[in-house]
């Protein structure tokens, strides 16, 4: 799909059992503050991989780093096996989609796209062909190729701004929160495409988020920032199923979490046995609720406080002995707010993490 | 930057001509306009009396000493140069002055036949002359119109204006003998300088081509101006309108003379002691025998109905001692004046400054020169002039 | 009131001041560059004989050297204000405030003092930097003075905050990640500067020129304090003509080609920028 008909890649061809983009330790300080704290990590060869973190998590800084537009204060970074620490942005087979998308506003949809193929001195007519191959690709349609940029909407843009990275034909795809200033419809269409053609381009990609839900959709492995530090690496099913920190969990979602001491949870009185001290955390759609106030199987008595009908769920605000929980249950369930109801769960339900 | 002293334009070598008195009052405002590059509606007027003139009348102590002597309230503009100050007058800017003082053709030639300035009361202003040197004693034509009938203005500060040397390169004696040819001698190629006050530059030029500036010019004649203006004006190591600039370079050795100067450009480097920078009047040249050309500063009357008496108050009261030694020492500029025939004014000048106007050989200097006065067909010599000076770089 | 009537009832001051203190001595100067030479009539017939003259009587030279002054000058000014204009962006908050004030302070010192002080500086012999070279380090060298490189130097030197300025802003007008996105596709430092720096600050570049370019045509003192009139610029030559000469249609017929030279200049540059962009940053 992508023509090979560039010479940069020829250095740096993919090597079976080798991390396409190897993170050795990279810290990052600016002045006192702690951007990055020793951040290792292998990024496989033709992965989508996905960074989230809160905003101030690092993330940015971390994907500056691995674009060649920052350089760390201490670690190495390996592109497939070579040292690319200290290589210059122009230099690396990489390129970043950024968050503003960073748009050559002078020039015309074409020119943009052509950009990366001009810094190479590719002659006008092979890389104005090419352009308009990228176009299709991006779904715009080589009409595009004369329009201004500054006359594109912003869906328009974005797949402006993905064509002209991958004229560049690079190696990885870097993306800092491109799709973060679009609404909601247009985000979840051009989050499906994109994933489909990272699928199609077998290109490694490497995106960052604030939005799990966004990683969800569309990453292969999830790497999850808070103050500088990677806390989580692994599959969309292992961060939101096996979540290792409250933060973790906490950041995927509305989820409960209740204390674990000698046994039990002591804000609920309920047995857990053997379970270690730490924490559990039940997903909303792991609780089970009755009507009434007769005691069951192992359980609590919660009063409903508030009743949010989402589609094809509906979500509970419960006031229990532990404060706040919430419980989402299937569309057709009927109860309404005031109400005082058995609350239940299975205890395999209840994951347990440490901190 | 240095306000330019003595010059004389074309218009003045054809007096009458060019249908000046025809001008209309759009063309004059018009010309105020273009040469002034303010409305001269802009220049209030108030009660008191206003100066168009050269920097020495505007020392501050000349205009306090008036000030606190008569309560009359005194302003001033300085000239930019002669021609421009005419050109003011005649863009109707006579309502704004009362005082200008220019050199000896203007007031006789240009100024009175246009109505543009008084005549004085000849009982009041001629004992005045009895006053000063014999050279001015009445009847002193450039003071008078051409008629003979009436008096137009008081004469005061006067020199001889031709160039200046490097004493210590060269020498007064061999300067003055040597006269203009100086600058027709190879070896100082490259080692003079140009004061560009460009009609006395022309009227330098002549004396050079060996031409009388003020008698009337034959083909020939033009041709030798020409090649020697050329020759000149080629060979200057600098031309410039600031006489500082020149006195400097000639002290830091870049140039051994320049040309158009005098008392007015030595005087005040010679003051603070430099006194190699020395005023040369040569003794011999093509004007009827002489080399030199001597300037004479004529104060008069604008024809202003409003402080038209205070205005003849200043005329007389700057002739006093007290007002002329502080014009003669005007802003730090040392000149001569006329009143300095009397021992009374003399006497206040110390053996220095004395020296630095070169005072032993003043009137040598005079003697050496001839008056300033119109050259015949100067429109002809100042485009060639002209010419060569846009031809040079 | 409609709001188009208001606009030009706002207008309207603005308009008349221009007329009065633009178009109208403009018009003055047209006219009188039509009349005989060395008149002083504004109803005589109508002639071109100045316009003839300005072409054939020598004042190619000086209109040469006002020329090439200017657009020497203009780039010598682009060159020195690039790198000047984005170190100070670059600085913003962290000192940029003073170096910017240093460099502006000199223009509210009159243009001939400082080219005066420049004279000094440079004088041979006792002058500032021959005379401290000499006394501190008994090295003796010449001076550019009263050559046309002098001229030169000092018309860079007096023009260089009016091209400053300007490209400030234009520098301003490059958002760093349009940097960082043309090298992170393959720009060097030379491509990033052509295919994005410049385009994007080009409104303060172009301004910078043409406030560097007009005033260059129009300057006279360089060339009279530096240059011991090593050249003749035309406005000298302007000059000369009303005053000495007394030829004002001649001098008014000079001005009008350097007012024409000067639209042919400003008018094309204009119409390339959006004045708008620059100014709501």
């Amino acid at each position: 799909m992508i023509a090979a008909d560039l010479s940069m890649t020829q250095d740096s061809r993919p090597v079976l059992g080798q991390a396409a983009l190897s993170l050795q330790g990279l810290s990052r300080s600016f002045g006192s503050l702690q951007a990055l704290s020793s951040v290792s990590l292998d990024i496989e060869e033709g992965e989508f991989f996905t960074i989230v973190g809160p905003s101030g998590s690092g993330k940015t800084t971390l994907l500056r780093i691995l674009a060649g537009l920052d350089q760390p204060t201490e670690g190495q970074l390996l592109l497939r096996g070579r040292d690319i620490t200290r290589l210059a942005p122009n230099k690396r087979p990489t390129a970043m989609v950024f968050q503003s998308l960073a748009l050559f506003d002078h020039r015309t949809v074409g020119e943009n796209v052509g950009f990366a193929l001009k810094m190479r001195g590719i002659a006008k007519a092979k890389r104005d062909a090419r352009a308009r191959e990228l176009l299709e690709l991006v779904r715009l349609g080589a009409e595009y190729f004369d329009k201004p940029v500054t006359q594109c909407s912003g869906g328009e843009r974005q797949r402006v701004a993905l064509a002209r990275v991958l004229a560049s034909e690079p190696e990885i795809l870097f993306f800092d929160e491109p799709l973060s200033a679009l609404d909601y419809r247009l985000r979840k269409t051009l989050e499906v495409e994109l994933r489909a053609l990272q699928k199609r381009t077998g290109r490694t990609f490497v995106y960052i988020t604030h939005s799990l839900e966004e990683a969800m959709v569309m990453s292969d492995r999830i790497g999850i920032m808070r103050d500088g530090q990677l806390v989580q690496v692994g599959s969309p099913a292992e961060i939101y199923g096996r979540p290792d920190s409250r933060f973790v969990a906490s950041f995927m979602g509305e989820v409960n979490i209740l204390k674990v001491a000698e046994g039990r949870l002591p804000e609920l009185d309920l047995p857990l046995p053997g379970t270690p001290d730490g924490y559990v955390v039940l997903r909303p759609e792991a609780l089970r609720l009755e009507e009434g106030t007769e005691t069951g199987a192992p359980g609590f008595a919660a009063r409903v406080a508030e009743v949010f009908r989402l589609g094809s769920r509906v979500q509970l605000h419960l006031e229990s002995p532990a404060g706040l929980m919430i419980a989402e249950l299937p569309a057709e369930t009927q109860i309404r707010p005031g109400a005082t109801a058995r609350v239940s769960f299975a205890p395999e339900a209840a994951h347990w993490v440490a901190e | 930057m240095t306000a330019q002293r003595p010059r004389l334009p074309q218009t003045l070598r054809r007096p009458g001509a060019g249908g000046m008195s025809r001008r209309s009052v759009l063309g004059g405002m018009a010309a105020g306009l273009a040469a002034s590059g303010l409305p001269g509606a802009a220049l209030a007027q108030d009660d008191g009396i206003a100066l168009l003139t050269w920097d020495a009348y505007a020392d501050p102590r000349l205009l306090d000493m008036w000030r606190s002597q008569t309560d009359v309230p005194i302003r001033y503009e300085i000239h930019i140069s002669d021609p421009t100050s005419v050109n003011r007058l005649r863009a109707g800017e006579t309502s704004v002055w009362n005082f200008i003082n220019l050199n000896n053709p203007w007031a006789r030639e240009i100024m009175y036949p246009e109505d543009l300035i008084y005549a004085l009361p000849r009982d009041r202003f001629e004992p005045l002359y009895a006053q000063m040197f014999e050279k001015f004693a009445m009847p002193y034509d450039w003071a008078l119109s051409k008629d003979g009938e009436n008096l137009l203005g008081v004469v005061q500060r006067f020199e001889t204006f031709d160039f200046v040397v490097n004493s210590d390169v060269i020498s007064p004696a061999m300067a003055k003998d040597e006269g203009w040819d100086l600058f027709n001698n190879p070896d100082f190629a490259g080692r003079y300088g140009i004061l560009a006050y460009e009609d006395w530059n022309v009227m330098d030029i002549c004396m050079g081509a060996g031409i009388h500036p003020f008698k009337p010019k034959t083909e020939a004649d033009y041709a030798k101006f020409e090649d020697t203006a050329r020759a000149w004006i080629n060979n200057a190591k600098m031309i410039t309108t600031d006489f500082v600039q020149l006195n400097l370079a000639m002290l830091n050795g870049e140039i051994d003379l320049y040309f158009t100067g005098g008392t007015y450009t030595a005087s005040s480097a010679r003051a603070e002691g430099a006194t190699n920078i020395y005023a040369i009047t040569p003794n011999s040249g093509p004007a009827d025998g002489k080399g030199g050309i001597n300037w004479i500063e004529l104060n008069s009357a604008v024809a202003n109905p409003a402080g038209k008496e205070a205005t003849f108050d200043f005329l007389e009261w700057i002739t006093t001692p007290d007002a002329a030694e502080i014009v003669a020492r005007g802003n730090g500029n040392l000149q001569p004046v006329s009143q300095m025939a009397q021992d009374e004014v003399l006497g206040r000048f110390s053996a220095d400054e004395l020296n630095a106007i070169q005072w032993d050989e003043f009137d040598e200097r005079i003697a050496n020169a001839v008056e300033f006065d119109i050259v015949p067909d100067y429109d002809r010599l100042y485009d060639i002039y002209s010419a060569a000076i846009r031809d040079r770089g | 009131m409609s709001p188009g009537r208001t606009g030009y009832l706002f207008a309207l001051p603005v308009a008349l001041f221009l007329l009065a203190g633009f178009a109208t001595p403009i018009g003055i100067v047209a006219w009188y560059s039509l009349m005989e030479p060395r008149t002083f009539a504004l109803t005589a017939e109508t002639t071109l004989t100045n316009y003839r003259a300005a072409f054939t009587e020598g004042y190619g030279p000086p209109f040469f050297w006002s020329i090439t002054g200017a657009v020497a000058t203009t780039l010598a000014c682009a060159l020195l204000a690039w790198p000047t204009a984005k170190m100070l962006h670059q600085l913003a908050g962290r000192g940029a405030a003073v170096l910017t004030g240093l460099i502006a302070v000199p223009i509210f010192v009159s243009e001939s003092v400082r080219l005066f002080g420049m004279s000094l500086f440079l004088m041979p012999g006792g002058g500032i930097l021959a005379g401290s070279l000499r006394a501190l380090f008994d090295v003796n060298i010449g001076t550019v003075l009263n050559t046309k490189l002098g001229v030169f130097l000092g018309m860079v030197y007096v023009h260089f905050p009016f091209m400053l300025f300007p490209l400030l802003l234009g520098v301003a007008l490059i958002p760093q990640d349009r940097r960082d996105a043309a090298r992170d596709l393959g720009a060097s430092r030379w491509q990033i500067l052509r295919e994005v720096e410049l385009p994007l600050a080009m409104p303060g570049l172009i301004i910078g020129a043409l406030l560097t370019f007009v005033l260059c045509v129009g300057a006279n003192a360089e060339a009279a304090i530096l240059g011991g009139q090593a050249i003749s610029v035309v406005t000298r030559a302007i000059e000369q003509r009303f005053s000495y000469a007394q030829d004002w249609p001649m001098g008014a017929a000079l001005t009008m080609l350097v007012v024409a030279v000067t639209a042919l200049v400003v008018f094309p540059a204009l119409a390339r920028i959006d004045l708008n962009k620059l100014i709501r940053r």
